[in-house]
């Protein structure tokens, strides 16, 4: 089972950036359970907290040398990458001494595991490691010191590498302010399941066995690319020893017409790839709108049915049918024509009481036991939803004609570039007989190039005999990770309802992993969320982080981050550490979002530490718990807050404003206006 | 076609008519097979499990599926564009609909349930079954329609071994709709725009599979092989 680190404990000492309460002393924290709020304005060092934090666990290595990457690559290195000197030295450029004497001790709990790390902040070399209170013997050589660190913390988490620990921590731990996505970023998600839900042994095969077919694809490339350019070489030297000027002509024309048809049949190929994915998807909105519109159009029948029922209640349903057809969609299902003229005077009918079938008055009839009376409210709003469900469905048929039109004229223009090749191949072999015979230059390329295509052939099935063995483990894998979609997919639920107003849900799809250029055999499940907008029926899927606004990216990146915590750990605590969360969203938003990490503070052991710069006041409030006039609850929040207006070294803003905004500080705690 | 005035009538519809007639063709021939077994009418839930199974499993009589696809919902198979025409059918007075009632959808809406048979005493009906080679008189307009009918009997009748309340269980147990690998509101495709559609078909796979456990000598016809899976659903949805 995963375990997710709780800190416990940090201290930083003989850091200029933090001279802490008074002078000189250390920054010393306790993290209880629940929230820790970092606050201070820009430049007082509350990334730099965050980021000793995440240092303590990381230590001079990450997943390249410049730290985590905006979007991951398709395969994770094989060991953790040390960080680029810049990096390391993120610390010691903050302050004057170069922080040579600052050390940082971070206490974190996995479990009932307890583990003590001391670092030097000005290069991270680790001085001390205790586990359960006990030190562990270090080496002197800083590598293979930090290789006991690694596989020391690897065993903690209960993860299959030391890069599956900077992966999980970066992208489930740590929400800083670049935020990797875990969602929106295909080939984070595919290695966050990986390493979170399959067991380690398999989790560890899964990423060797990716970087072996990646690695064997770029190869394969590479070589194809050497087989290419001294194929070109023969050419040349075929051209220079030509003694027949017509036939060389003629050959040299023919192969630049062939080399511009491979290359237009790669760009359509990849179109097509493109254009296929996109029709699929097309494919699915229109069938999800169909079922949509069938939906709310329903809705509308029922409701005039109910009313039809109350009054005609011995009416045969099938003259019943033909009625609703008009009166719910404004459209004959006899001869389907459109029929909203015939509605407005069938409802006035019926609203006077008279049979809509004969035209019997009221009094003539059996059984008519009240007045007609629709909900028009309610009516008004089903019709509504009619109206923007057609509207969609008419939207989605049109992306999905257009898409399949085009998909199609890719096949007829690869199917056309196809045949141009093979006649262009045919008559280059013709003109290369008709020359004549070749010089050792010439004999040499040749031999060369055949020595290059026969390491090619090899790099292919090199490619091959992995990617086998991949998909073979990703069928393993998928029989783990699809059992626990559903448990992901409600927990997801859970936490997005509480942080965002539109509904959404987690919709597993099956994808296909981006390992071999081109291509796209590695199927993978993975999971998309769908969501309701104020223009559209029914739930529409969001493929990319643009299909949403920015504040909701981060908000569905966070629910399913914390479903992800609930689904792997199975209930245990963790640590959220998140970087001004309140950056992006607007006033009502924070108030929910306020609330839903509140929740999570508050949930079994969790360590909820968030840095504010206070501009989002509303935020914090919430999520100390709303405002307060109790002596106690205030004083209790105090003790939440690393108020770095007090421990850090001031700046120019807080030398000039440090009253106001310890003013501000005091409003956010308690929530009245000071 | 066997005329050429009717090819020219052919002609004149756009592709979309031609898709309203050939779903209002194919909803006549499914409640036609359930007629002919004792299994109509039958309600909106069971028409749309048996239209889905029709489908997936046309390959065991190597017909081609009339939809080689569909969007996998939460509650079984359910086609919006065959829902449409059967609603127009009723109104052409070749369906008859009873036990009229909505049902609430999980996120709003409603869906219909009702039970649908064919109107017998529907003047056009027989004239348009023989069209379709549902009749033993006349001659269907495309004889492979026989085959298509025959099809759906024998499929209808393979059905017909559940409890009747199983048939729309049946196709949300099916080995295609139920792989796994596919969740909730996406596309099931087995021989839409599948690379592979015999890969993709995991229900036919599991059907052409029993023979596999005969003698050597032995083969099953196409309609053992729909019995056999039918009770192999049947034994799915109790669980054995």
């Amino acid at each position: 089972m995963i375990r997710l680190p709780i800190f416990t404990e940090l201290t930083v000492s003989n850091y200029g950036l933090f001279p802490g309460v008074p002078k000189g002393t250390s920054l010393e924290w306790a993290f209880s359970s629940g929230l820790t709020l970092i606050t201070g304005v820009n430049g007082l060092g509350k990334t730099t907290l965050l980021t000793i934090l995440l240092r303590s666990l990381t230590g001079p290595f990450d997943l390249t040398s410049a730290g985590v990457p905006e979007q991951l690559e398709a395969v994770l290195p094989e060991a953790p990458v040390a960080l680029n000197s810049q990096s390391i030295r993120f610390f010691a450029q903050r302050v004057a001494d170069g922080a040579e004497n600052t050390i940082a001790s971070l206490t974190v709990q996995f479990g009932k595991q307890v583990v003590r790390i001391e670092r030097r902040l000005d290069d991270l070399t680790l001085l001390s490691l205790r586990v359960n209170r006990e030190e562990a013997s270090l080496p002197t050589r800083r590598g293979e010191r930090e290789a006991l660190f690694q596989e020391t913390i690897c065993n903690l988490f209960g993860l299959g590498s030391f890069v599956d620990v900077l992966l999980i921590l970066h992208h489930i731990v740590f929400f800083l302010e670049n935020r990797p996505g875990a969602l929106w970023d295909e080939n984070a998600q595919r290695q966050i399941l990986r390493a979170l839900l399959l067991d380690k042994d398999l989790a560890t095969q899964v990423a060797e066995y990716e970087r072996k077919v990646n690695g064997a694809d770029s190869r394969a490339r590479n070589i194809s690319t050497r087989a290419y350019n001294i194929h070109k070489e023969l050419e040349a030297a075929r051209h220079r020893e030509a003694l027949s000027p017509g036939v060389h002509a003629e050959l040299e024309a023919e192969q630049r017409l062939l080399d511009a048809d491979m290359e237009r049949r790669q760009e359509l190929e990849r179109l097509l790839a493109q254009l296929d994915e996109d029709r699929k998807i097309a494919r699915l909105e229109h069938e999800k709108s169909k079922l949509e519109r069938e939906e709310a159009e329903k809705e509308v029948e029922r409701i005039k049915y109910t009313a039809l029922a109350r009054l005609f209640p011995k009416m045969e349903d099938a003259a019943r049918f033909v009625l609703l057809g008009i009166l719910s969609n404004g459209k004959c299902l006899v001869c389907g024509a459109e029929a909203s003229k015939r509605r407005d005077e069938l409802e006035a009918t019926l609203a006077a009481g008279f049979c809509p079938v004969c035209g019997a008055e009221p009094d003539k009839q059996d059984h008519v036991v009240a007045a007609h009376k629709v909900e028009e409210a309610r009516l008004e709003r089903a019709r509504q939803r009619v109206e923007v469900a057609r509207a969609d469905e008419e939207t989605a048929r049109k992306r999905l004609n257009g898409l399949v039109e085009e998909y199609e004229t890719a096949i007829k223009a690869i199917d056309d570039v196809r045949k141009a090749i093979e006649d262009r191949q045919s008559r280059e072999k013709g003109l290369i007989a008709q020359l004549p015979q070749a010089s050792s230059t010439v004999l040499d390329l040749e031999r060369t190039l055949e020595i290059t295509r026969r390491a090619q052939r090899e790099a292919e099935a090199e490619r091959a005999s992995a990617a086998k063995e991949l998909r073979s483990l990703f069928e393993k894998g998928q029989a783990v990770v699809i059992p626990q979609s559903e448990r992901l997919s409600s927990s997801f639920g859970r936490h997005v309802r509480v942080l965002l107003a539109e509904t959404a849900r987690l919709v597993r799809i099956d994808t296909s992993a981006k390992l071999i250029q081109g291509k796209s055999d590695f199927s993978v499940p993975a999971f998309r969320p769908e969501m309701s907008a104020a223009t559209r029926s029914g739930l529409a899927r969001r493929m990319e982080p643009s299909d949403v606004s920015e504040s909701q990216r981060e908000l569905i990146d966070l629910a399913f981050r914390l479903a992800l915590i609930d689904v792997a750990t199975v209930g245990a605590s963790s640590t959220l550490a998140m970087e001004t969360p309140e950056a992006s969203l607007d006033g009502l938003a924070m108030q929910r979002v306020g609330s839903a990490l509140r929740a999570f503070a508050a949930s079994r052991e969790n360590r909820l530490v968030v840095t504010s710069n206070l501009t989002n006041a509303g935020m914090i409030t919430a999520m100390f718990g709303g405002p307060t006039s109790k002596a106690a609850e205030i004083k209790r929040r105090r003790g939440q807050i690393i108020n770095l207006l007090e421990i850090a070294a001031p700046n120019r803003a807080m030398e000039r404003d440090g009253k106001a905004y310890a003013d501000l500080l005091e409003s956010v705690i308690t929530g009245h206006q000071s | 076609m066997s005329s050429s005035g009717e090819r020219d009538g052919a002609e004149l519809l756009s592709d979309s008519e031609i898709g309203v007639i050939r779903r209002r063709a194919r909803i006549i021939m499914l409640l036609d097979a359930a007629e002919r077994v004792g299994i109509a009418p039958l309600n909106a839930a069971r028409l749309h499990a048996f239209t889905y199974l029709a489908d997936v499993l046309s390959p065991v009589w190597d017909l081609p599926p009339f939809d080689g696809k569909i969007l996998k919902t939460e509650g079984g198979p359910h086609y919006p564009d065959i829902q449409q025409e059967i609603d127009r059918l009723v109104a052409l007075g070749l369906v008859e609909v009873s036990n009229l009632r909505y049902l609430n959808r999980p996120n709003g809406g409603a869906r219909l349930d009702c039970d649908y048979g064919l109107r017998l005493k529907s003047t056009h009906l027989s004239d348009i079954l023989s069209a379709l080679g549902a009749s033993e008189r006349g001659q269907p307009l495309d004889p492979r329609d026989k085959d298509v009918h025959a099809f759906l009997v024998d499929l209808a009748g393979a059905l017909a071994i559940l409890p009747n309340d199983q048939i729309e269980r049946a196709a949300t147990v099916d080995a295609t709709y139920a792989d796994t690998r596919i969740g909730d509101t996406n596309i099931v495709d087995f021989a839409s725009w599948t690379g592979d559609a015999v890969k993709a078909n995991l229900s036919v796979r599991a059907a052409q599979r029993f023979s596999a456990f005969l003698p050597r000598d032995s083969r099953l016809s196409p309609g053992e092989k729909l019995y056999l899976y039918a009770s192999y659903l049947g034994k799915r949805i109790n669980g054995r």
